[in-house]
């Protein structure tokens, strides 16, 4: 049936719901690389979608809600606000509140991270990253190792699917844009994450495909952008800040 | 609760960036729809609500891929929800089927989630449907309401399989020259 000359039939079936599973699985099949299909079956989903709209709601059990967040988030889908208020997140507050010492402050949270590392079991589900301005070292290594205070703060949460990032000593750039970009191994093309907002944290989604192994010595960067971002799939702008993801726990 | 279209599609994109509280906003607004609409095809509420999880599961993995300019939002939701179910009653087909209602009509109860263009939509696709012989339109709703395949309807309508798939096409077909789109 995947030979079916008439697509457009076909996919009318598909979205009505009268193929039998062998052949509903072909089509599901063959609409990975079949770009007509999956136009005519967008079609059809499309011309008749408003025939559900009458279907009288059910209101599914109370409980449900909180079964799909768990398998989400995981046990701890209640307490998300808790895994936000790790000694990162706290640290960066502090770090925006005080500009002097911010140094010793960055160098603390790198000695808990390292430690945080040594004892974790298992391979590791959260990461973070200080950012530093780039200016002080083409690498991530040699800039962390010459600046002061870090520019943003990144924390990746594998287990709650986000990645956070927060500016801690950033200048804001009028009618410009900062974008996150991830680099995992050594010679791959950079990635966008996204663009930052230069005044509050910024949480995503994380949807990228990588092991965790793939993800320890990642590097993430910052480039300065026009406004709403690249215009490529690159960063067209040059690259502000720079820094590697470390394993922590959250 | 976000109810109007313009909402939905807020909800959503913020879902896509890891919004939360927009999910619980969406889930609360739109799960009673989807449910009802997994549960017509699933008739089982054990299954459903497995399958309503799953539905929900990818609406939070898959609202980065949601276009506004293609779909409406409810329209994209339905879909996942129907795929889904559908997918789910051809694995495990246990429902009896002598316990769906003789004739179906299209569901016409007021659907909160339709604004005024989408009612008219549906009363286009209505008057369409009704363009077509009874025994015609019937069988478009069996598969759509309750997912029942050539096989099933052939068997509920007492016709050769081959006969329902000639049916089924032509009808769909005419369904398409009638919405013209």
């Amino acid at each position: 049936m995947t030979d079916d000359d008439d697509v457009d039939g076909l996919a009318a079936e598909y979205v009505v719901g009268s193929l039998d599973p062998t052949e509903r699985a072909q089509v599901a099949a063959r609409c990975r690389t079949d770009v007509t299909l999956r136009e005519a079956i967008g079609d059809w989903e499309r011309r008749l979608g408003t025939l559900a709209d009458g279907v009288p709601g059910i209101e599914p059990p109370a409980h449900l809600y909180s079964t799909i967040a768990k398998r989400i988030w995981g046990q701890g889908g209640a307490s998300i606000e808790r895994a936000e208020a790790t000694p990162l997140r706290r640290s960066a507050r502090r770090w925006r509140g005080l500009a002097v010492g911010a140094g010793a402050l960055a160098a603390c949270l790198a000695l808990i991270v390292v430690w945080l590392f040594q004892n974790s079991p298992g391979p590791p589900t959260a990461f973070v990253a200080e950012l530093h301005r780039s200016a002080a070292g083409p690498t991530a290594d040699e800039s962390a190792r010459a600046a002061g205070p870090p520019g943003f703060v990144v924390s990746l949460d594998l287990a709650a699917h986000t990645i956070k990032i927060t500016p801690v000593t950033v200048r804001p750039a009028p009618r410009r844009s900062y974008q996150l970009w991830l680099t995992q191994g050594g010679s791959a093309a950079p990635s966008s994450l996204g663009v930052v907002s230069q005044s509050e944290p910024t949480t995503w989604a994380w949807r990228t495909l990588a092991t965790p192994a793939d993800l320890v010595n990642a590097t993430l960067s910052v480039s300065l952008e026009p406004e709403g971002g690249s215009p490529t799939e690159m960063p067209s702008g040059p690259i502000i800040f720079i820094g590697k993801l470390v394993p922590a726990t959250p | 609760m976000p109810t109007s279209k313009a909402d939905l599609t807020n909800a959503i994109s913020r879902v896509a960036k890891g919004d939360r509280s927009a999910f619980e906003a969406l889930y609360a607004a739109t799960s009673a729809k989807l449910f009802g609409v997994v549960v017509r095809i699933l008739v089982r509420r054990d299954l459903a609500e497995e399958v309503l999880q799953e539905v929900y599961l990818r609406v939070w993995q898959r609202a980065a891929e949601y276009d506004p300019a293609l779909s409406s939002p409810i329209t994209w939701l339905v879909a996942i929800a129907r795929n889904r179910a559908l997918d789910e009653v051809k694995r495990k087909p246990m429902r009896s089927l002598e316990e769906m209602p003789g004739v179906l009509e299209i569901a016409n109860d007021d659907d909160p989630l339709a604004d005024h263009g989408r009612k008219e939509e549906m009363l286009r696709l209505k008057a369409c449907l009704d363009r077509l012989e009874p025994e015609k339109s019937q069988i478009v709703l069996l598969a759509y309401y309750y997912g029942m395949t050539r096989e099933e309807i052939a068997g509920r309508i007492k016709r050769p399989v081959s006969t329902v798939k000639t049916w089924l096409r032509r009808s769909l077909a005419q369904l398409k020259d009638c919405l013209g789109q």
